[in-house]
């Protein structure tokens, strides 16, 4: 049996580990509430946006706007959304696992990709897997500017128009619930059909009913990057609530660990030293015995 | 007839304002027009600037950045990149 100094120390170890990992699931549990009040935050904006772009592209031509155009597919884009920070269990491996899943799906059909990331982590797992990473956003779990998906945004939207581009995925989690995210690739660009059929309050007026100034196109044009930008950054913050979930229960998980291991610990702990307690008496019984013998 | 619109301002960060009021006055791309109760519906794109509104006899402003406008006969959505009450 291990001897008890062995045993004391280890339960000590193990006790201020839960500590810490209490500790952090609490800010986790914190720093959720705040990602997704963002989340919610934002989403009045975004119902705006789509209302007023399915408004927009009743009765328009398709191939008349570069970013509805659907062209044949050379060049892919990942947007890969994830974490900036580790332990939040399969939180991160789970985006590099789809990220790997799409880049030999696209290698199949011939085509190319590029990758841009967000999440100082995610950055340096791919770099560290010999990707080439052309634009990265890091650190901003921290304070997200919404200049800065523009700029990412305007990067990407370039691109695209320019033909460098034909194809924009997102690869990032999507809060499902605090215990489940799920990872997904969403087509970002070109903007789908499901523009189209996206929900919205119907008898509100429909786009006939409505005068453009100055005239559709010119409004569709600037309204079409508001909402590629709106895209990459409800996935940030999804991500961000979903990053947070994710290591709040991984905190949880590891703190429940820590307290099964120290009550194991603590019972072989009482063990070792009833049985030094009992070879204890029975030297003394034995002893003694000897002396009156 | 609509007697009040309902103004409303929303930007992606979570600047969430609404309001019911009596006119809008908003610095259009083609041009500054007011809106009343019972416009017809109209959307077009915002210069950078102020929007103000009157409710009674109170008046703001609001400087808006990169903006767009869905005017209904009751209602006033304003979508913008960046919004600010002036006091």
């Amino acid at each position: 049996m291990a001897n008890l100094r062995e045993i004391r120390n280890r339960i000590a170890s193990i006790k201020s580990t839960g500590k810490i990992t209490r500790a952090m699931e609490m800010v986790a549990a914190a720093k959720l509430r705040k990602a997704q009040a963002a989340m919610d935050n934002a989403r009045p904006y975004s119902e705006m946006l789509s209302k007023m772009l399915k408004y927009l592209l009743t009765g328009v031509e398709r191939e008349e706007y570069p970013l509805l155009a659907i062209r044949p597919v050379k060049m892919v884009e990942m947007i890969v959304v994830a974490g900036d920070k580790g332990l939040c269990g399969a939180f991160n491996s789970n985006v590099f696992k789809e990220v790997a899943k799409q880049i030999s799906f696209l290698k199949n059909n011939g085509s190319g990709y590029r990758l841009s990331v967000v999440g100082r982590r995610t950055r340096d797992i791919l770099k560290r897997q010999g990707h080439e990473l052309r634009y990265s956003l890091v650190d901003v779990s921290r304070s997200m500017q919404y200049s800065q998906v523009q700029d990412m945004a305007k990067d990407i939207i370039d691109d695209y128009v320019s033909g460098l581009i034909d194809e924009v995925l997102i690869i990032s989690n999507r809060f499902v619930s605090i215990s489940t995210q799920a990872v997904k690739s969403v087509k970002l660009l070109p903007i789908e059909a499901s523009v189209e059929n996206m929900v919205t309050e119907s008898g509100q007026g429909s786009a006939s009913s409505f005068i453009f100034e100055p005239s559709e196109g010119v409004i569709l044009n600037k309204l079409l990057p508001k909402y590629v930008e709106n895209g990459i950054y409800l996935s940030m913050l999804e991500s961000r609530a979903s990053e947070e979930a994710a290591r709040m229960m991984a905190m949880q998980n590891a703190t429940s660990n820590t307290k099964e291991l120290t009550s194991d610990l603590t019972l072989q702990y009482n063990k070792a030293r009833q049985a030094s307690i009992t070879i204890e008496l029975i030297d003394i019984v034995s002893g003694a015995a000897a002396i009156t013998s | 007839m609509d007697t009040k619109l309902v103004f409303k301002i929303i930007t992606p960060e979570g600047f969430d304002f609404t309001e019911e009021v009596d006119e809008v006055v908003a610095p259009g791309s083609e041009g500054e027009f007011g809106v009343f109760p019972g416009h017809i519906p109209l959307i077009t794109t915002l210069n950078n600037g102020v929007v103000s509104y009157r409710k009674g006899t109170l008046k703001k402003d609001i400087d808006i950045t990169a903006g767009y406008v869905e005017v209904g006969p009751d209602r006033v959505y304003i979508l913008a990149d960046k919004a600010q009450i002036k006091e």
